[in-house]
């Protein structure tokens, strides 16, 4: 696979408080406008791998990086990254839909305000943009005041994806976007995903291995905290070189 | 006697001592409620609410000092009160979550709560009337947010706990600092809990007499300067039904009627806001 760089991982090591080891020397590029797939079995690391590229370890006390995270050359890891830009540059979908208790259109507002836009035409032709982005403008365009409470499970996601989308981020981050939706609301993500990524580098935890061979270009298999094998999905979906991703990819374990 | 009948046995002696230490308490409840309206209600006229207290003998004294006394005293407990719980609330549900402090600070105002009034009025007595030699509004009104300050502490922590954890954490992954997070997310989230609370504690001070005895004290006079002695429902009830004239007491049970329906208001309004907030 050729394709520019756009995160490089270096020897990074991560300890939960009290020392728990729970990533092992991990080094591996992330390609630019690429999706990139984490799969493992659960507790292998994956979600911890995905949170610190945009630091939400740094919330709890006592967690420690070592190693280096390259994002365009800078080493995200060091001590003197402003955390608020970093992740307004790298943004995050997770697991559940989380739509802030307010409106739709006030969702999505909400982090474009934080990047200090304020002027009110702008913000409603950034709504509808975002909105549009994320494949939810004609389903919400008659109910933009209306609590985001109101939307389904998957039309919550694609507000949060919307909502992150909003404030133009270089990277995303997708931690199992799809694990609490319904068939079809997946099947909308995934599209979603695979239209984003001329836009956005995009990295996604997943434990659905379908999943991962569908929307990925690249995918790197996680177990016990190491990275076991990292290639193009192709590769490692038909034929990977280490017996454990083997045994894992047919279902052998996991 | 088998293993069947003797449950049913035991079950019927349970249900029957339950039932009656149940009915004992509601009798006195509505005992005291009833007697409060049949008399209180008689005693509702407009000169109870829009003149001053007469000499004893003479006809259509009310109580506006004590009705105006009583709205100032709560009115000043709120204001002090409910900044100090809703900001210790945060700290602890947010800065200082899990820390032994915050841990230390919830179980000692847990306590707080069930300290009796009249301690908390010798408290105030002690620390501010003794010496500055005076009585005063804001005495009472201090000694009113101090029983305050617990439950809307309390409440709030409780409250802002439930907003989901992940829902900070998307906000931070958009990258806002904490205060926003804690101001424009979490509170929206549990505003509706939070104002509950804050009446519900309001609710709890309106029927204080025994604080206020040793802090704001009495006024026979419409005042409203809250550097001085300040007339308040609950202590004139008091008084009144501690006085020798029918005039007095049949004052008194309106001021009580008002008061409870006051306190019924709020802890309505209260319950209707935690209904029509989790009924979805």
């Amino acid at each position: 696979m050729k394709g520019t760089i756009e995160i490089e991982v270096k020897d990074l090591n991560f300890y939960y408080s009290g020392d728990i080891h729970a990533l092992q020397n991990i080094s591996f590029p992330i390609f630019k406008n690429k999706v990139t797939a984490l799969i493992g079995p659960s507790g292998c690391g994956k979600t911890t791998l995905l949170r610190c590229f945009n630091r939400m370890h740094d919330l709890y006390p006592k967690h420690r990086y070592e190693g280096e995270i390259l994002f365009q050359d800078r080493n995200i890891l060091s001590n003197d990254i402003d955390l608020i830009n970093l992740r307004s540059r790298i943004g995050m979908v997770f697991q559940k839909p989380t739509p802030f208790p307010m409106s739709i259109a006030e969702n999505i507002a909400y982090g474009l305000r934080l990047k200090g836009i304020r002027n009110k035409s702008e913000l409603v032709g950034r709504i509808e943009e975002a909105l549009k982005h994320a494949a939810l403008w004609p389903e919400v365009r008659d109910k933009l005041n209306e609590s985001a409470y109101e939307l389904s499970g998957g039309q919550q996601q694609r507000l949060v994806i919307a909502r992150a989308l909003a404030v133009e981020p270089e990277v995303l981050l997708f931690d199992e976007p799809t694990s609490a939706l319904d068939p079809i609301s997946t099947s909308k993500i995934e599209e979603l995903v695979g239209s984003l990524k001329k836009d956005v580098t995009i990295i996604i935890v997943t434990h659905n291995m379908q999943q991962a061979a569908r929307v990925s270009d690249m995918t790197g298999f996680l177990y016990m905290g190491e990275l076991i094998e990292y290639g193009t999905t192709e590769k490692i979906f038909t034929n990977p070189d280490n017996k454990q991703t083997d045994d894992y990819i047919t279902g052998r374990f996991g | 006697m088998n293993l069947e009948t003797k449950r049913k046995a035991e079950s019927f002696i349970a249900l029957t001592l339950s039932g009656l230490a149940a009915a004992v308490g509601l009798f006195w409840l509505v005992y005291i409620l009833g007697d409060v309206l049949i008399n209180g209600i008689g005693a509702l006229k407009p000169s109870l609410f829009l003149n001053d207290p007469v000499p004893a003998g003479v006809e259509g004294g009310g109580l506006r000092n004590a009705f105006i006394g009583q709205l100032m005293i709560t009115g000043a407990a709120t204001l002090i009160g409910v900044p100090i719980g809703v900001l210790g609330g945060t700290f602890l549900a947010e800065y200082g979550r899990g820390s032994r402090t915050a841990r230390a600070i919830s179980v000692l105002s847990d306590i707080t709560v069930s300290v009796p009034a009249l301690v908390v009025g010798a408290f105030v007595w002690a620390i501010v009337v003794r010496p500055l030699h005076h009585f005063s509004g804001w005495a009472g009104a201090l000694a009113l947010s101090i029983i305050m300050i617990p439950i809307v502490l309390r409440t709030t922590e409780d409250m802002l706990s439930l907003v989901p954890w992940t829902l900070r954490e998307a906000a931070f992954a958009l990258g806002a600092p904490y205060y926003k997070v804690i101001i424009q997310i979490v509170y929206r989230g549990a505003a509706t809990g939070i104002l509950t609370g804050i009446l519900l504690s309001m609710a709890r001070v309106a029927g204080e007499a025994a604080p206020l005895l040793f802090t704001s004290f009495n006024n026979n006079f419409f005042s409203g300067n809250m550097n001085g002695p300040i007339a308040s429902l609950t202590v004139t009830i008091f008084q009144y039904a501690m006085g020798p004239y029918k005039s007095w007491h049949e004052q008194a049970w309106g001021a009580a009627f008002v008061i409870t329906l006051f306190i019924l208001t709020l802890t309505i309004v209260g319950r209707v806001i935690i209904w029509w907030r989790y009924k979805r």
